[in-house]
């Protein structure tokens, strides 16, 4: 599996700036919509916030993995942000997030879904850069080269 | 320094210098201290002094004193015990011929030393002087393994691979990468939601995780009412200690709210529902749940919540031992299928324990009653081939019918009765002897069940028995005294008189209508008919 699969370059964002969760998620449902049209804006963000409202899907260490499943989709769309100055969303370490990995996945994928969020931890987790890297990134460009470089 | 300090006070003295006038000797002079210098040096037992003339006389270099230089220090490096000594040998005189003995002294040494005190500065030591020895890759085990243990409990995933990228192709990175990578599917776990909370196909995550991921859920599915949610994490969740703190956090309203939850969500997810009952008469003490619990899985309908209420049978506390008795009862009146079989099962595996036989006679007595139904079926006559399977229909019979009331008895006994005269054995002859004697002892036991029935039916019944009794234990009598042996009938019996005398008098069929005393029945009966 790569991230390719499920995140195009239209879904991603730097420079993302946001006033809080609420806001955050409001952007990615935004950039999810702009990126697949075929998504329900709405609906998106409502999945993605009841999931947080759940418990926060900060991971600590500067990202986050704000993901929801419905049975709306057919397979797993990916939108990434990116924040050079980092924003509070209640991370385990409390410190501010910089990257946002959203997911929406398809009810019936639970497997294909956990799969999807390992391999976002263990891309981080193994690459411990990464964050910076992403953060210093100027471009939406620039941040597909890198990760592409990781495939 | 002092040694060569020394040396220069010595040699200057000794050749009629001063210091200041070493500095302004002449060309005369020179060659006359530098002889002397010789010949201090080559007598010295000192390095230093050899040092000293090297020092400064650099031009004039001796290669015997140079070598006597290297064998004065060897000899201070072989007979040392500190690495110090021996590394700086090597350092100075690393190309010397003793350098190699001093090198595999120094191995030695260390190894040694390794071996008795396992200090991480040797091992490191040990590895930079030589990475290529034999001993090399043992020590890189050893010092790997160190440093993953000193990253204490709960290292980081980052700290993990740090010690995989430095310790290559050692035991302790391929640990250190197997807990890193389970340490990430730990954090998709616990960060993943409810989905991977319960995910039941997440094998590499840590038992210690699920729990926790589990216990999340619950809090979770305490907190939406999500039933769904609850009873996947109480499943998870087992009798741990998380589980009974959670729950005890919530209270004993939220599990009784658990319980009407499971109870309305039967019809759509009955397996589903068990476990979490199962948890909760498992983890709590608290006997009004239980009760709860053991009324609600009386109208599910599996071989598990059966389990579960028979083994709540055997509770101490009284009033659990009586909610799961009403709830046994309640649930074999519905005559499910799988119930004979499980509780055959259960039965088996009670026997086995002497404390609780009184639970396995009642789970007998109803399972008998199970296998009856609604309408008692008579055995068929096929059944009457031998003694004992006779004997066990007999049995279920009379208890069967001990449950029903006093009409109901006298027709069951009349029915049997006809059964057992229809298909007594004449003539009575070594092949059929056993049958006639089980039947023998039915009759004594129809006998004694009808023996208080005081209705113009049962009188008559009993008549008839009795007549019958006249006829076979005659024909028995006569059979055995041919084999060469005496009878005794049934009812002359010292259990059947035993019985009768605890039973009181006159005889008594004890308790028709007294469920409680069902299994006294049986044990009478059971008894009597086991022992003849």
């Amino acid at each position: 599996m790569s991230l390719k699969e499920y995140l195009l370059p239209k879904a991603i964002m730097v420079g993302l700036e946001a006033s809080g969760k609420d806001e955050v998620l409001s952007r990615l449902s935004d950039l999810m919509k702009e990126a697949y049209p075929e998504l329900d804006r709405e609906h998106v963000f409502s999945i993605l916030k009841a999931r947080e409202d759940m418990a926060s899907t900060a991971i600590g260490k500067g990202i986050a993995v704000p993901h929801a499943k419905t049975d709306r989709v057919g397979r797993i769309y990916g939108a990434l942000a990116v924040s050079r100055d980092g924003i509070d969303f209640d991370a385990p370490d409390h410190k501010p997030t910089h990257v946002f990995f959203a997911l929406i996945s398809p009810v019936n994928q639970v497997q294909a879904h956990l799969k999807a969020l390992s391999m976002i931890m263990q891309l981080f987790q193994h690459n411990t850069r990464l964050r910076e890297q992403l953060t210093e990134a100027t471009s939406p460009e620039e941040v597909w080269d890198i990760l592409s470089s990781l495939d | 320094m002092a040694g060569r300090f020394l040396f220069l006070i010595g040699l200057l003295v000794s050749s009629g210098c001063t210091a200041s006038k070493g500095r302004s000797t002449s060309n005369d002079t020179l060659p006359r201290v530098r002889a002397r210098a010789l010949q201090m040096a080559s007598s010295a037992s000192e390095p230093s002094a050899i040092e000293s003339y090297l020092l400064y006389f650099p031009s004039s270099r001796s290669a015997g004193l140079n070598e006597k230089l290297i064998q004065l220090d060897a000899q201070a490096a072989l007979g040392s015990q500190d690495p110090a000594v021996m590394t700086a040998f090597l350092r100075l005189h690393g190309s010397s011929p003793l350098a190699k003995q001093v090198f595999e002294n120094y191995i030695s040494f260390l190894t040694k030393r390794i071996h008795e005190k396992h200090q991480e500065k040797d091992m490191v030591l040990f590895l930079r002087i030589c990475p290529n020895c034999s001993q090399a890759a043992s020590v890189r085990e050893n010092l790997a393994m160190i440093r993953l243990r000193a990253l204490g409990p709960s290292p980081s995933p980052q700290q993990l691979s740090a010690i995989a990228r430095t310790w290559p192709g050692t035991k302790a990175a391929a640990l250190a990468r197997q807990k890193a990578a389970r340490l990430t599917v730990d954090h998709a776990v616990l960060f993943g939601g409810p989905e991977a909370w319960l995910g039941s196909d997440w094998p590499q995550a840590s038992p210690e995780i699920r729990k926790e991921a589990a216990r999340l859920a619950l809090v979770h599915g305490l907190r939406t009412r999500n039933l769904s949610v609850i009873t996947n994490a109480l499943r998870h969740l087992g009798t741990s200690e998380s589980i009974i703190r959670e729950l005890s956090k919530a209270g004993r309203r939220v599990r009784l709210r658990i319980i009407d939850h499971l109870t309305c969500a039967i019809p759509a997810q009955p397996r589903a529902s068990i476990p979490a009952l199962e948890v909760l008469l498992s983890t709590f003490q608290d006997t009004v749940t239980k009760r709860d619990a053991l009324e609600t899985l009386a109208f599910m309908d599996d071989p598990r919540s059966l389990w579960l209420i028979v083994q709540n049978v055997a509770s101490s506390d009284l009033l659990v031992h009586v909610a799961a008795v009403a709830a046994l009862k309640a649930r074999l009146k519905r005559n499910l299928p799988w119930d004979i079989p499980a509780l055959r099962l259960i039965e088996s595996r009670l026997a086995a324990h002497q404390d609780i036989a009184p639970v396995v006679l009642r789970l007998s007595f109803l399972r008998l009653l199970s296998e009856r139904g609604s309408t008692p079926p008579l055995p068929p006559p096929s059944s009457f081939t031998s003694g004992q399977p006779v004997l066990r229909i007999i049995r279920a019979h009379l208890l069967a019918v001990a449950g029903r009331g006093t009409a109901d008895l006298i027709k069951e006994c009349t029915q049997y009765f006809e059964i057992l005269r229809r298909n007594f054995p004449q003539p009575i002859g070594r092949h059929n002897l056993a049958l006639a004697l089980a039947q023998e002892r039915a009759s004594a036991a129809l006998l004694m069940l009808l023996k208080d029935a005081n209705t113009p039916a049962a009188r008559d019944t009993v008549t008839r028995i009795k007549a019958f009794r006249t006829v076979i234990v005659g024909e028995i009598t006569r059979a055995m005294r041919l084999a060469g042996r005496e009878y005794t009938p049934s009812l002359g019996h010292p259990v059947l008189e035993a019985y009768e005398k605890a039973s009181g008098s006159p005889r008594k069929c004890p308790a028709l209508h007294l469920p409680s005393r069902y299994e006294e029945v049986m044990r009478h009966v059971s008894s009597f008919l086991h022992t003849n």
